[in-house]
């Protein structure tokens, strides 16, 4: 059975593209543009990973990944921070891997291939 | 270290607080798990406002904030602690992406900084420098304080000696004399040594002793009348000085003109004192003269100095003035009246700047308060309604008890040095606030690529048009971030081109149309006059009124009181201009705001604006030989009018004039 992604950016591009990308290499993916869109659609999605921008307007990044950790069900769930700038946001710990955008398709295929074992 | 008691219980307490201030809980709960940890007490503010006002409060040694925060930001509350208390270790966190405004932060006085994500080990030992600066502070205040107070013993002592001795020697002094009238004796004696002509006369009229310097400027004095020495002044000796004591029985003093020996005359203070004989009643009269001609030289030297002071503060090119606690102008130089058209007692902050009540953190008030000098940089408006960058320097001027009655303010205009700096640092600060649009915008671009090849692999025309309208696009964004920054970097030559008036505002429109439906705001245009063509360069003059559009809609934006949107577009062609008008019913701002509004680095979006938006924008529309005008006011909205000629001076086709 196929492994669900959820997406979250708020730029629709990059949204497209790595929906893109993932779908092409048989994933099942959602799409998410903020991280109120986010935490909704992970609670009914159960993804088996996420990709998440740390970059977005009211820090939604940081607030997707704390409602993210009070959840039960999703706190176990794989994040992949996809940011544009710096490296690991504040807030997250150390061990979530981090890409930073423009993402070569074959890095971030790769990185999902190693946390999903 | 010192005994307990010695130390006031705050300080005890304070050693061990850190006030921490970031506005993430996330962040607050991590850090105040890892600050207990580690021994310390601490506060949590959840921004800059309420971090400060807690400080002001608890005044905790240590700050650990955050740089980035809505409202009063980490470098913000940095300066704020520092100009209320230069000595608390303010330590800041960076984040991401702010690792320069850190490092900017070490020179407005911060003690360290600790970048995200924190480190245990790195934020333990940041924490425990600044506890060893304060330690270190504390002991060298403590030797300080005890030389002054050894320089204050021995010089109180050495006062209070000297004190004894000028009180014994008055009193010997004195008391011969007073042997010297008791006894009617003459001869020069104690009064020889006097500095003034000491003279006595018995109720004849007659001196009959005198000391070595009245012998000497004024002549023989034995038997000699008393009105004599002031000329032909007092014939036959009616109301002369000695005849009014006598007659009085009291004592007086006057200013006289005293002839000398030589047969000059020179101006005298005379005091005179009745000396009473053993029967009651005037017998003998002490007359004292001092010379006032040495008095009144040093009295017009000082005069001199003081108009030389004078003309000094006046020919400095620094507008300075003196103030008292309201900020009334209480004294000020010709610079600066003459520069801020203002008169003695008007208010500083309406004089420099037309507010209605003084600035947010006015380093004048902080000199009231603490007593000691302060420096900050602001901008203002000249008489002509010009802006200017100055530097202000305060300094307290004491009175008699020691208490801080006035405040001097040197004002240094800075503005050349600032447009200077400008054009060297828009440039960077560009580059730094585009940093993470620029890789948004090569990920979409990856992204219409990647459709495009996609489509290309599986011959799928649809995937390969709608990845190419994504590249399109996103180079068509590049391209104008590249054209910005070549703005900044080189002056860019206008192109100017004949254009349709109604076009181009179809076409402002068109983009912002989307960005103010999205933000829930009524756009109305009215391009219904907008007839004819205009000359402007066209990229130019559209990203500089874009930014009054993008501004209109931010101002829309963070007006939360729920008064409806609206945003109002009108172009029109009037007899020889292009007129465009944007209205909006934002926030609107204050005369400060509006007078700033222009000037590079000015942004009352807080972290959202880069201050550089509207300055190009001015500078654009000046390129145009157009202007602007700006009416605002606060909870009401704001009303943009961009003027600018239809035809440009000189040729049409082309060339503008060297800046």
């Amino acid at each position: 059975m196929s492994k669900k992604i959820l997406i979250v950016d708020d730029d629709p591009a990059v949204v497209d593209f790595l929906d893109e990308v993932l779908t092409d290499n048989g994933f099942l993916t959602a799409k998410a543009y903020n991280g109120a869109e986010g935490l909704t659609q992970a609670k009914a999605f159960l993804p088996d990973l996420i990709t998440l921008d740390m970059d977005m307007p009211e820090k939604a990044g940081t607030m997707f990944y704390i409602g993210l950790r009070k959840d039960e069900a999703l706190k176990g769930t794989p994040i992949i921070v996809i940011s544009g700038v710096g490296p690991r946001p504040a807030a997250l710990s150390k061990d979530i891997p981090t890409l930073t955008k423009p993402v070569e398709p074959a890095v971030l295929l790769d990185l999902i291939a190693k946390t999903l074992v | 270290m010192q005994p307990a008691h010695l130390e006031p219980a705050t300080a005890t307490s304070a050693r061990t607080t850190v006030l921490l201030v970031d506005d993430e809980q996330d962040i607050r709960e991590l850090l105040t798990m890892l600050l207990g940890d580690l021994g310390f007490n601490v506060l949590t503010a959840a921004d800059g406002d309420l971090g400060l006002a807690l400080f002001k409060t608890a005044n905790p040694a240590m700050v650990l904030t955050d740089i980035k925060m809505p409202g009063l930001d980490g470098i913000g509350l940095l300066k704020a602690i520092k100009a209320l208390s230069p000595e608390t270790e303010v330590l800041m966190i960076s984040g991401h992406g702010d690792l320069e405004l850190a490092i900017a932060s070490l020179k407005f006085g911060a003690g360290d900084f600790i970048t995200k994500p924190i480190d245990d080990d790195l934020l333990e030992h940041g924490l425990r420098n600044a506890q060893e600066r304060i330690a270190l502070r504390a002991q060298v205040r403590e030797h300080t304080e005890n030389l002054e107070r050894l320089v204050a013993e021995k010089s109180a002592r050495l006062v209070e000696l000297e004190r004894r001795l000028a009180a014994k020697q008055i009193v010997e002094g004195l008391s011969s004399a007073m042997r010297f009238v008791k006894s009617g004796e003459g001869g020069a004696g104690t009064l020889g040594e006097l500095p003034c002509f000491v003279s006595i006369h018995n109720r004849e009229r007659h001196i009959i002793s005198a000391n070595a310097l009245y012998r000497e400027r004024l002549g023989e004095p034995e038997g000699r009348e008393s009105w004599t020495i002031y000329g032909t002044a007092y014939p036959g000796g009616q109301g002369c000085p000695v005849d009014e004591a006598l007659k009085s029985g009291l004592a007086g003093s006057s200013h006289e003109t005293l002839q000398g020996a030589d047969g000059s005359y020179f101006h005298a203070l005379v005091s005179t004192t009745p000396i009473s004989g053993d029967g009651g009643g005037a017998t003998m009269v002490l007359e004292i003269a001092v010379d006032l001609t040495e008095v009144e030289r040093m009295h017009s030297e000082l005069v001199a100095s003081q108009r030389r002071y004078r003309d000094l503060f006046d020919a400095v090119p620094c507008a300075i003035t003196v103030q008292d606690r309201s900020l009334n102008v209480v004294e000020a130089n010709t610079t600066f009246l003459r520069d801020f058209g203002a008169t003695l007692g008007m208010p500083c902050y309406e004089a420099y700047k037309h507010r209605t009540e003084p600035c947010p953190e006015c380093p004048i008030l902080t000199t009231f308060e603490d007593g000691t000098r302060h420096q900050s940089e602001t901008v203002v408006t000249d008489r002509l309604g010009e802006s200017r960058n100055i530097l202000i320097w305060t300094a307290p001027l004491f009175d008699a008890a020691g208490r801080v009655e006035k405040v001097m303010e040197v004002s240094t205009d800075i503005t050349q040095i600032r447009q200077l700096q400008d054009h060297l640092s828009s440039l960077g600060m560009m580059l730094g606030s585009m940093s993470h649009g620029v890789k948004g915008l090569l990920m979409g671009l990856d992204g219409g690529m990647y459709r495009v090849e996609s489509g290309l692999r599986k011959c799928d025309m649809e995937k390969i048009q709608s990845g190419w309208d994504t590249v399109r696009h996103r180079i068509q964004h590049i391209r104008k971030m590249v054209l910005d920054i070549l703005y900044y970097a080189k002056s860019r030559d206008l192109e100017f081109a004949e254009l349709d008036l109604q076009v181009f505002a179809n076409d402002l429109a068109n983009l912002v149309e989307g960005k103010a439906a999205h933000a829930g705001i009524a756009l109305a245009c009215d391009f219904a006059l907008a007839q004819g063509s205009f000359a402007a360069d066209y990229t130019a003059l559209s990203s500089a009124l874009v930014n009054f559009l993008e501004n209109a809609i931010d101002a829309c934006l963070s007006e939360t009181t729920g008064r409806p949107r609206k945003m109002g577009f009108q172009v029109e062609a009037q007899s020889d201009r292009a007129v465009f008008t944007i209205t909006d019913t934002g926030v609107g701002m204050d005369r400060e705001a509006r007078e700033k509004m222009f000037t590079l680095f000015f942004s009352s979006k807080g972290s959202k604006g880069t201050g550089i938006g509207l300055f190009i924008s001015n500078r654009i529309i000046e390129q145009h030989h157009g202007g602007i005008e700006v009416e605002s006011s606060l909870g009401e909205g704001t009303r943009i009018t961009v003027w600018l000629p239809l035809a440009q001076p000189g040729s049409v086709e082309g060339r503008t004039e060297e800046r």
